[in-house]
């Protein structure tokens, strides 16, 4: 038997000692001496208590520690009978807009997903299929359009395999990882390096194909609207005009005092009831707004939305005239970037092979005893709250041992007032 | 009679207990009576008045001083003297030994040797659970002492009896006697103090000796539960901290108690057991300017 959270064992260990050393602490009554004049004796709880090296309440006791030894044993997740084989695998499939071929992701990935311990489809985020990962791979197979608009993420697909093999280095002696991607040059960042050398062994890659590249004739802008020109449903003018101080579109930002007159719609990105929809012809996301361009306090300052044959965009602010801004060489970076192709950039060049090759390494499986173990996340409350249920377990013999004493002397005042009485 | 009964009564057979106060009129004794009369011990002179008996004139006085006086003389009479005994559970204190009940039994057999030693007519009456069983009206004549005894000895101390009912039929049966309450006073103390006053006030010699045993004047500081003899269900635990409180309310009670009696006219003596009762009995008869009072 093996526990996946050792550290609740432990606990419940020193709190079933601690249960034992309070049973040490037994309340008796001393020894009884006639005396006469016991009525001059103060008036205090006639129990004493007293350190004895004998349990008291054994059955109390031993229902008492078994209870926390229960809870304990149940906190620290057992495994009765832990399920070990030589490789658990883990496949990594990537469903972002850089997969070219749906159907030939899926074939790539039905050789790797049959026994596998956890299939993962990963585009921006990553989600561990539970159960019906052939039906999955299918459903993917069987797509008429590959229409995803999100952008994958490698980083993202390698911390939820990490995740995971946290969960499954008890039950395996290696963890082999698969990764179907067309490992495009948008699913990397600059974490991906690092967050694939904690993975401790080799990584199989298979590389599919991707979305074919672009035409040369990128779609641009059908036509640009200007908010302060009052032709446009998304904004709606503020109340009082400011300045933030910059724009960004894109990677170019624009330090200027652009006036600030006008904010977004409430239903500035709800998708537009477009007549260019019909037929669909056009791309996947027409219809779509996005946020194309913001100020340096996040608030979008530009919409973008797609159409048929391009885009159309709003923008909230106007542009510079004259001056020494127009001629600055950052004001023609971001009239450039203002004035680029429709869409989010897109780069879905392969991945050099230099990147690939260490992505892959050379290692042999990764051992599961080097993945780490799952971290006990506790919060600085924990203890508090530990030490609280101390005091209460403190308070709760004190308070029986209380109204034990108050009741023995109300019967004993009762029965001293009968007598009397009588 | 056992050996210390003997003992005790051969320690006392030359103590007398003299009267407090001038006694009711009666038969011929040591005491000193309220009459003034015919007897041989002179008093005091006064100067005649018209109507007084000329008999009575010194007239070796008239004499030499050529003015008239009358001869007062002191009436000496008896003192009936009636022990009132407390034969209560707390008397029976230790109950393997009832050393506070032999105690009190020698108190009371002593103080009766004492008053029959000045041919004072001398009985008892023992309050206990059997009611007035325990009744010795006051005799003089001989080996009443052992009678005293006897009815001492077939007494058993046991429950709660009242000492004021008791002290009440004495002094109605007895009006002119003294009495001697002897009890630990942890009955009905305020009811008996009640009567004593009453009795005090009408002239009558009132005497209470209050019986301690020793571990009640000092407990011992081992923790143990402690229970009233009379009342099973008062108990409360004597350990080092309680027995600080005890002795202070036990000490503030006596103090009390001393103090109200002698307040209502009555002699209070305080005894305790590991005083010798010959010693006891002294306390109790000697007046206070010749016995040292607790």
């Amino acid at each position: 038997m093996i526990f996946l959270a050792p550290a609740f064992l432990v606990a419940a260990g020193i709190v079933a000692a601690g249960a034992v050393a309070l049973h040490f602490l037994s309340t008796r009554e001393p020894d009884t001496d006639l005396l006469p004049t016991v009525r001059f004796v103060p008036r205090v709880p006639v129990q004493a208590t007293t350190i004895t090296m004998r349990f008291t309440d054994p059955w109390l006791l031993a229902l008492r520690v078994l209870l926390i030894l229960l809870l304990g044993t149940a906190l620290a997740r057992p495994l009765v009978h832990p399920f070990a084989q030589p490789v658990s695998r883990i496949v990594l499939v990537d469903v972002s807009r850089a997969v070219g071929s749906p159907g030939e992701l899926a074939d790539s990935a039905s050789g790797y997903v049959d026994g596998a311990a956890a299939v993962i489809f990963f585009d921006d985020e990553a989600r561990e299929l539970e159960d019906g990962t052939a039906g999955a791979l299918e459903g993917l197979r069987e797509e008429a359009r590959w229409d995803r608009a999100s952008r994958g993420s490698l980083s993202t697909g390698l911390i939820a395999a990490l995740r995971i093999a946290s969960r499954l280095r008890e039950g395996a002696d290696s963890l082999q990882l698969v990764v179907v991607s067309p490992f495009a040059q948008e699913e990397r960042d600059a974490a991906t390096g690092e967050i694939r050398a904690l993975w401790p062994g080799r990584i199989d890659a298979v590389r599919v194909a991707g979305t074919p590249p672009e035409p040369d004739e990128a779609r641009t802008a059908e036509r640009v609207e200007w908010a302060d020109s009052g032709a446009t449903e998304l904004w709606t003018q503020r109340e009082t005009p400011d300045t933030i101080g910059g724009v960004r579109v894109n990677d170019a930002v624009m330090i200027y005092p652009f006036v600030r007159r006008w904010q977004p719609a409430a239903d500035a990105l709800e998708p537009a009831g477009g007549s260019e929809m019909a037929g669909g012809t056009g791309p996947a996301d027409a219809g779509q707004t996005r946020v194309y361009a913001r100020w340096m306090d996040g608030e979008p300052a530009a919409f973008e939305r797609a159409t048929a044959g391009g885009c159309l965009r709003s923008v909230s602010f106007a542009l510079p005239t004259e001056g020494d801004a127009i001629l600055r060489p950052d004001f023609q970076r971001f009239l450039a970037e203002l004035g680029g192709p429709c869409g989010e950039p897109r780069d879905i060049t392969p991945l050099s092979g230099d990147f690939m090759a260490a992505f892959a390494g050379d290692a042999a499986l990764a051992p599961a005893s080097e993945v780490p173990r799952r971290v006990m996340r506790t919060t600085p409350a924990v203890p508090w709250l530990l030490g609280f249920a101390l005091a209460v377990a403190l308070a709760e013999l004190w308070l029986r041992r209380r109204l034990s004493t108050a009741a023995r002397m109300n019967r004993a005042d009762e029965s001293l007032r009968g007598s009397r009485a009588a | 009679m056992n050996a210390a009964d003997g003992a005790l009564l051969d320690a006392v057979r030359s103590l007398r207990w003299p009267a407090r106060r001038k006694a009711p009129a009666g038969l011929a004794g040591d005491h000193r009576s309220w009459m003034r009369g015919i007897s041989a011990e002179f008093e005091d002179y006064r100067a005649y008045r018209q109507g007084d008996d000329i008999s009575k004139i010194d007239w070796k006085l008239l004499a030499r001083r050529d003015r008239a006086y009358i001869r007062l003389s002191t009436e000496q009479t008896v003192l009936p003297t009636m022990i009132v005994v407390d034969a209560s559970a707390s008397m029976a204190y230790p109950s393997a030994s009832l050393e506070k009940w032999n105690f009190a039994r020698h108190i009371a057999i002593g103080l009766a040797s004492a008053a029959h030693n000045g041919r004072d007519p001398v009985g008892v009456a023992v309050a206990s659970e059997k009611g007035g069983g325990h009744y010795l009206p006051a005799r003089n004549r001989r080996g009443i002492v052992h009678q005293i005894l006897a009815v001492l000895e077939g007494v058993a101390p046991g429950g709660s009896p009242r000492l004021a009912p008791v002290l009440d039929t004495v002094g109605r049966r007895h009006p002119r006697a003294r009495i001697a309450v002897v009890s630990d006073f942890l009955g009905d103390a305020e009811e008996l103090l009640r009567h004593a006053t009453e009795r005090s006030a009408a002239g009558r010699e009132v005497h209470a000796v209050h019986v301690i045993h020793t571990t009640e004047m000092s407990p011992s500081g081992r923790p143990s539960l402690v229970v009233d003899p009379e009342e099973a269900q008062l108990k409360r635990p004597l350990t080092e901290y309680s027995r600080l409180g005890y002795l202070e309310n036990f000490g503030d009670w006596r103090e009390r108690l001393a103090r109200d009696w002698r307040m209502a006219g009555a002699s209070y003596t305080q005894v305790v057991t590991d005083q010798g009762a010959a010693q006891a009995v002294r306390r109790v008869v000697l007046p206070p300017e010749t016995g040292s009072r607790a």
